[in-house]
């Protein structure tokens, strides 16, 4: 095999590793990875989460459960273990800070937590309050770590209002303006993002990534 | 004057039990679609496309994750309890008019529905169980759960309450949570089957005419109008 379908076989690899649900073989293919000079962040972006996002398609098309997909991200953990350490340091530049949470009243964390490992995976700086999260707590910590993004995650409509809420407080202490939120969760859609007057939305994890990283790119709600 | 009762599987034991004077028949679909808002929409919606002769359509359903907004019932008029999800009709209890129906936090309701339904926390746990092996599926179950610290068997008349309670029982065990009981009451789903659908419990969705979710989130107290059956 040349140099290049080396790579290319060992990025395979990592992939089909987080999709075979298999801890060892993603910490076995992050070190095969090393040793054939693949790029540890192009392993990342190229492998591990490639391999993520196909478990995700797997689970809307019901292949796989809400078990498969905590163990598959154990299988990205894993890999990640292994590979984040030797990212360059250039590499390592903060993108940007978000605040997550599931917001109070919902305890279901399995997609807010996919959300957080996307976008830790991606090198931003995140900073996660859990499940059951009062909006003072949103809004608190975000003024502390100086973010730039508030991430609100809920599944069930019953606490869909405290997105509004968290919103809505923001504004009050005349803070709106500081932090992009974004929105997201099963019963959301764009619709209800404009109604609330988020930032944005969006449907999956990795959506959620590419949307933080355009609002972070795009000048600050103000200069601070 | 019929009616048809469209409704989820968790609740087929209890509402097949409850006697009626009038003609109702029932329908059920599995409730394993509750994991999939998406394709339980175009499930009742499918179901409510079909060609029916009755006066009403009421769903044995909740909002359950916005899943029923936006379907529409060509036929007859749809009659909807004013619930986000199973569990207060399981209870018995619509929720307190104007407190919002919020569940208790940390509590994972179980009834023999919920034991014996497709891909609840049970039946999702054993099926792990033989594709993890018990202890990876164990440790599952456990993040699942983390932000729980008891379950609550809600005890209606199903016929298998007993062997599901023990069944839950087993399942509070492996995890190492506290199992308790209540007393589930018949009330809201009597009323579901035979009325009165009163605008307070129920919502009222003209034929045609999409379900609106901001129907399920706003207090209750709207007196019955023109949609109103008599
Ligand atoms: C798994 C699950 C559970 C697990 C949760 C485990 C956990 N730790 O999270 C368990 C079994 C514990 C559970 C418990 C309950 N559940 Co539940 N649950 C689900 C289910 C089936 C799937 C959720 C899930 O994990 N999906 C997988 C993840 C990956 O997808 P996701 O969360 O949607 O996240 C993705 C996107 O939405 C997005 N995203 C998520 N967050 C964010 C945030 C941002 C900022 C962005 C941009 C994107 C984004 O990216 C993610 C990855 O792609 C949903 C059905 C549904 N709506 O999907 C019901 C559902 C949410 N549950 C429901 C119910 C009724 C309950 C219980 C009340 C049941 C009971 N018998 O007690 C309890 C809650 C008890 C209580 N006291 O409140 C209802 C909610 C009804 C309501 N009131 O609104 C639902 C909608 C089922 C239904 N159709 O009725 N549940």
């Amino acid at each position: 095999m040349t140099n290049t379908s080396l790579q290319q076989a060992v990025l395979t690899e990592l992939a089909d590793a987080v999709v075979a649900l298999d801890e060892a073989r993603a910490v076995d293919a992050a070190h095969e990875a090393l040793n054939e000079s693949v790029d540890p962040y192009t392993a990342i972006e190229s492998g591990l989460l490639v391999g993520m996002s196909r478990a995700g398609q797997l689970f809307e098309e019901q292949e796989y459960f809400v078990p498969e997909l905590l163990v598959a991200s154990d299988a990205l953990y894993a890999g990640l273990g292994v590979l984040r350490p030797h990212i360059a340091a250039d590499r390592l530049d903060v993108p940007g800070k978000v605040v997550i949470g599931v917001v109070e009243g919902d305890t279901h964390d399995v997609g807010k937590n996919l959300v957080r490992i996307i976008l830790q995976t991606k090198g931003f700086e995140v900073h996660d309050l859990g499940r059951d999260v009062p909006p003072s707590r949103f809004v608190d910590k975000a003024v502390e770590v100086g973010a730039d993004v508030i991430a609100l995650s809920t599944l069930m409509t019953t606490t869909m209002v405290n997105m509004d809420e968290t919103v809505k407080l923001l504004a009050k202490r005349d803070l709106r303006d500081r932090f992009q939120v974004i929105v997201g969760g099963s019963p959301l859609s764009k619709a209800y993002a404009d109604r609330i007057g988020a930032d944005g939305y969006s449907k999956d994890a990795i959506g959620a990534a590419d949307l933080v990283k355009r609002l972070v790119q795009q000048a600050p709600r103000v200069a601070t | 004057m019929s009616t048809l009762v469209l409704a989820c599987e968790v609740v087929r034991e209890e509402l097949l039990r409850i006697r009626s004077a009038a003609p109702v028949s029932f329908a059920f679909l599995s409730m394993g679609l509750h994991v999939a808002p998406d394709r339980l929409r175009a499930a009742i919606a499918a179901e409510l496309e079909r060609p029916r002769e009755v006066d009403r359509i009421v769903l044995g359903f909740g909002l359950c994750g916005n899943a029923i907004a936006g379907v529409r019932s060509p036929h007859a008029p749809l009659i909807i309890p004013r619930v986000h999800d199973c569990i207060p009709l399981l209870a018995g209890a619509p929720p307190p008019p104007g407190a919002g129906p919020l569940h208790e936090r940390g509590t994972f309701y179980l009834s023999g529905g919920w034991m014996e339904g497709e891909r609840t926390l049970y039946s999702e746990h054993r099926r792990s169980v033989a594709r993890f092996g018990e202890q990876k599926a164990l440790r599952v179950l456990s993040t699942m759960l983390g932000g729980y610290h008891r379950f609550l068997f809600i005890r209606t008349d199903h016929p298998r309450r007993e062997l599901r309670e023990r069944d839950a029982g087993q399942l509070a065990a492996w995890v190492g949570l506290p199992l308790d009981t209540v007393d589930g009451s018949r009330t809201y789903l009597e009323a579901l089957v035979n009325g009165p659908w009163d605008a307070a419990r129920f919502v009222h969705v003209a034929r045609g005419v999409p379900v609106s979710p901001e129907a399920f989130t706003r207090t209750t107290s709207v007196p019955c109008r023109a949609a109103c059956p008599p």
